[in-house]
């Protein structure tokens, strides 16, 4: 559903990303790791369309589209959903209203009505309470004065109000101790369903071990270097990057 | 006589705010009670001189309209108000039209005794504490157009807050209409909040009529131990294009020991608006909150000068000020905080936001600290700036159009300031 093809890009004329190919299917999981810098959240901003990173070459298609043609939210409203390694703070923007309006701006885009307020409510507190999240994170601003983990978690509980079709989660676990870890991830699982892919951008393999990746890719000086199944996350716990580093060094 | 004294020195000046001021003095009633007050404004008018862009005070305005304006007072055609008393104030509000106080559209049935309003007239000829401190205030005022205003009121209302009251939100309305264009209203308000009082007062002013100049001083006395919730609001324009209309404000007020007091400003923009605030700590321990939200657009000038006075100890001073400048509107903000010598401890951070929706808009910003002790924890900055391109990105890849997205950024923006509104029917007015 996903086919990024031979992309570069990146920012003021410097191509971060050197070649990039990935191909992504209904109900996979990839992981997609690498050492600080190497372009991982470069790669997931592109996906997302922030407009600061500018594609060279290459392509990415989307169930047959070419998602590089849409805006960004556009490509929210088909299913494209990144949770964003640093979440932004919106000061003066309700939390609650902000989750509202996203939903709404989901079903509008497949032509439904907007959703009764109090139904929203209600479906808002159930994927809270799941989530684990406070009550006054409704009635603050958006991702403002949230710890490193309140802003990851409320990132998760966007994804589980917009249902997205592929989800692109970059560095989801750092910041987050054991506990919220492991209430994350069992939200992400119980969020997949046979249609829905997962992206799992990470340095550490730790949280492979709550969310099994059914791929494995090495990023590397902005290339994928090494692609396999789990048993590639494990040779990283153990190993670590050096032997990647070396070869992105050429 | 002094008055004619003043009217003769007022002839030996020129302008034609001159020769109307002198108009006004000569023709005011013999013994009136609020001559004094007129002379002691026209003395001052005298001192200041009528402003030019070099008084540091008026760097930003364009004085030539207010130079040439007409300082006619308006005629005695007095409609009626047709207030919108928001229902948290129903059975407290006050009806200022033209300047003047008006009782019979006045209503403070719903105020316990708690709120007492009289003319200004009135308490002048029963207080001479009062009296004098008027005179006092009106000589040390260093805006001349507070001083325009004292040399022609004829009118005011002071509303006292009993002390230890605690009181339901007031509404005070001023407003202007029915009168002859090219004329200038002066309202004048005084509002004394006793002691250990508790109260929200709601003054919305509505002074978009075309060439008329509304020229108000609003002094205001935080009792001691006092609690008080202030909001002032100049509501959406009515004003047609191409008509102009000016509105200058001077809001003066005082803080006493211990006192709190929050402060929320918002002005939807209008031709030309100038709001000038003298804001002083005066007693030990007291702490101010201030936000004011700007929004000027089409070809809208707004202006606020505000002057933060720390003058005793441990006092506190929390200072948000944000601009929202659409189309080809200017907007200026010169504010200061100035800790005085005897002032330890005092506490300051004075913030100014300008948000620019359009290229041809134009924001001046001026924030200043003058600090006179070192024992002090005083912080103040700006930024000017479009909307956030991240925050941006962040709603649109949540599926939100990039329409959609800036409205809801300025909405937050403003927000900041409009969300301190505690009485819901007033931060909703603000908000649409
Ligand atoms: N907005 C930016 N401005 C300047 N440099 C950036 C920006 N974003 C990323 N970079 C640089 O691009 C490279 C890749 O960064 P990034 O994609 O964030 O890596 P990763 O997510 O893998 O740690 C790094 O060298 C980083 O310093
Ligand atoms: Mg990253």
């Amino acid at each position: 559903m996903l086919e990024i093809k031979d992309l570069t890009g990146g920012f003021e004329g410097k191509d971060i990303l050197k070649g990039i190919s990935l191909s992504v299917k209904p109900g996979e999981v990839h992981s997609i790791m690498g050492p600080n810098g190497s372009g991982k959240s470069t790669l997931s901003k592109i996906v997302a369309g922030h407009p600061g990173y500018e594609v060279t070459g290459g392509s990415i298609s989307y169930n047959g589209a070419d998602l590089l043609a849409m805006e960004p939210e556009i490509r929210a409203r088909k299913g494209i959903f990144l949770a964003y390694q640093y979440p932004i703070e919106i000061p003066g923007v309700n939390n609650a209203e902000f989750l509202r309006m996203a939903y709404n701006a989901k079903l509008k885009s497949l032509g439904q009505e907007e959703a009764d307020p109090l139904d929203f409510d209600e479906l808002l507190r159930e994927k809270m309470k799941f989530l684990d999240i406070d009550e006054k994170f409704r009635e603050r601003s958006v991702n403002e004065g949230f710890s490193g983990g309140e802003k990851k978690k409320n990132e998760i509980l966007q994804m589980a109000i917009l249902n997205p079709a592929v989800s692109i989660l970059d560095e989801i676990d750092s910041g987050l101790d054991i506990d919220a870890l492991k209430v994350v991830a069992e939200g992400v699982n119980r969020l997949r369903n046979g249609n829905s892919s997962l992206i799992l951008i990470t340095h550490y393999p730790r949280l492979l071990n709550y969310i099994k990746p059914d791929h494995v890719h090495v990023l590397s000086g902005g290339r994928i270097v090494s692609s396999g199944d789990f048993s590639l996350a494990l040779e990283l716990e153990s190993a670590g990057y050096e032997r990647y580093t070396a070869v992105a060094g050429e | 006589m002094v008055t004619e004294q003043a009217v003769k020195r007022l002839q030996d000046c020129s302008g034609v705010v001159a020769d109307d001021l002198a108009a006004h003095l000569d023709s005011s009633p013999i013994g009136a009670v609020l001559t004094p007050a007129n002379v002691a404004g026209t003395e001052r008018f005298i001192e200041l001189g009528l402003p030019h862009s070099k008084h540091e005070m008026f760097t930003y305005v364009n004085t030539g309209t207010v130079n040439s304006h007409r300082y006619i007072t308006a005629g005695e055609t007095l409609p009626s108000p047709c207030m919108d008393v928001p229902p948290e104030c129903s059975g407290r509000s006050i009806a200022i039209i033209n300047g003047s106080y008006r009782p019979e559209y006045s209503d403070l049935t719903g105020a316990d005794g708690q709120i007492v309003a009289r003319h200004l007239g009135d308490v002048v000829a029963n207080d001479r504490l009062f009296a004098g401190d008027l005179i006092r205030s009106i000589k040390n005022d260093k805006d001349v157009f507070s001083a325009i205003n004292s040399a022609l009121i004829k009118e005011g209302v002071v509303i006292d807050i009993v002390e230890n009251a605690i009181t339901e939100p007031l509404f005070i309305m001023s407003k202007t209409g029915g009168i002859n264009e090219g004329a200038v209203t002066t309202p004048r308000l005084s509002i004394r909040a006793g002691e250990n009082s508790r109260s929200t007062v709601i003054i919305v002013t509505d002074h978009n009529q075309p060439d008329i100049f509304t020229d108000s001083v609003f002094e205001i006395t935080v009792g001691a131990k006092a609690h008080m919730d202030l909001y002032m609001i100049q509501p959406g324009k009515k004003i047609k294009k191409g008509e102009f209309s000016q509105s200058f404000t001077r809001l003066k007020v005082v803080q006493n020991e211990n006192s709190y007091a929050s402060f929320v400003g918002a002005s939807a923009g209008s031709p030309l608006l100038r709001s000038s605030v003298e804001w002083r700590l005066t007693g030990k321990g007291c702490k101010v909150d201030y936000k004011s939200l700007s929004q000027p657009a089409g070809a809208d000038v707004a202006h606020l000068f505000a002057r933060f006075v720390h003058t005793a100890p441990e006092c506190e001073s929390d200072i948000v000020i944000r601009n929202i400048v659409r189309d080809s509107a200017s907007v200026s903000t010169d504010s200061t905080v100035i800790v005085s010598r005897g002032a330890f401890g005092s506490v300051s951070r004075q913030l100014v936001n300008n948000l620019m929706l359009s290229g041809n808009g134009r924001a001046d910003t001026k924030p200043n600290l003058m600090i006179f002790n070192d024992d002090v924890k005083c912080s103040h900055g700006a930024t000017f700036g479009q909307t956030d391109p991240e925050q941006l990105l962040y709603l649109r890849s949540r599926g939100l159009s990039e329409r959609r997205a800036v409205s809801v950024l300025t909405e937050g923006f403003s927000g900041v300031v409009t969300d301190a509104i505690k009485v819901p029917s007033i931060r909703e007015m603000v908000a649409s």
